[in-house]
């Protein structure tokens, strides 16, 4: 078992990777990769802090349920706060994609956990979730323009990057119900569709520049 | 071309007419010509077929298998579906001819095309 290992192992990347970005400010422009696991290696905001992940144990369902609730209900802010404060007509539509998919996903996951008579139970995981997207949110409160779309865009492809890694290699294998397994399963499609759409709009953007 | 989502009638004066039009025809035949129910399934966001050939007068209806909602909006504004939430479906009847290509506008990779004929065979 090895939930959330490779997570800080990526958070850890993620702070280096920013670092080498600032030192290397004047190769700003950033190649458009299509293999999902290589965007784990983009860097991650100067202004984002990732605090260490404690958890050792495999999730429990009660716990992954709890992950999976955090996770939309940041992106589901995400994308609110982009739809009221971008100027860009492709930032405001993908936060009206987010808010629309992931409130589905959260419906359907909430409807299954009262199915199941389970409860979310909040985990390291899920509350590290909250404090750094909660945290990002303060910061793109400060930001406008452009430097709010790209800061913004930027934070939606590691984001869907990193549930994507923990879909596929802790959250899915570790799931123990059968439907809670198969609803993982359903949603990891459309969280490669947004990660790919979040990349795209990333490149149009002008890359990683303006953190 | 002419949607409904779950049964819902939403038909417009043209398509009422054409709809007219294709009962006087049939009232005067011996025999009511069978009109054919396509399906289209969306399904890990990607429309299964992604070409469909019907004739005018067959319904096409799309299947939302996703966890998250979908619309069918044809690239030449022949119809637009709207939200096809999750597990729901919408249907529409075809009355146009000519290929209909169409896409989700929430997932615009999702995109496939309706190939209509006059007639069947």
């Amino acid at each position: 078992m090895r939930p959330f290992k490779n997570w800080f192992a990526a958070s850890l990347m993620l702070v280096f990777m920013a670092s080498v970005v600032v030192l290397g400010a004047s190769c700003s422009k950033t190649e458009k990769s299509t293999d999902e696991t290589q965007a784990t290696n983009q860097p991650a905001p100067a202004d984002q802090t990732n605090p260490p992940m404690t958890n050792t144990a495999a999730p429990s369902d009660a716990e992954i349920a709890a992950i999976v609730v955090a996770a939309n209900d940041a992106d589901i802010a995400n994308g609110r706060m982009a739809q009221t404060k971008s100027g860009n007509s492709d930032v405001k539509s993908f936060g009206r994609m987010m808010v629309t998919d992931h409130t589905s996903v959260n419906d359907k996951a909430k409807a299954l956990a009262t199915q199941l008579n389970l409860t979310p139970q909040e985990s390291d995981a899920s509350r590290q979730m909250k404090t750094t997207q909660d945290s990002l949110r303060s910061t793109l409160q400060g930001k406008s323009g452009t430097e709010f779309d790209k800061a913004y865009v930027n934070n939606e492809v590691e984001l869907h990057q990193m549930v994507l890694n923990e879909l596929d290699q802790n959250l899915i294998p570790n799931a123990q119900n059968a439907q809670l397994k198969q609803l993982l399963t359903d949603t990891r499609p459309a969280i490669a569709e947004h990660l790919q759409h979040a990349r795209d709009l990333q490149q149009r953007l002008g890359g990683m520049a303006n953190r | 071309m002419t949607g409904s989502r779950r049964g819902a009638a939403a038909l417009r004066p043209a398509v009422l007419l054409a709809v007219a039009s294709i009962a006087g025809v049939t009232a005067a035949c011996s025999t009511t010509p069978r009109h054919a129910v396509h399906v289209v399934e969306m399904r890990g966001l990607q429309f299964q077929p992604q070409r469909v050939e019907v004739a005018l007068g067959d319904t096409v209806v799309w299947v939302n298998h996703d966890i998250v909602p979908h619309t069918s909006t044809a690239l030449d504004h022949a119809w637009a579906s709207g939200l096809i939430a999750s597990d729901s479906s919408w249907r529409a009847v075809v009355t146009q001819p000519g290929v209909h290509r169409y896409f989700c506008t929430l997932h615009t990779n999702m995109r496939a095309e309706i190939d209509a004929h006059a007639s069947r065979g």
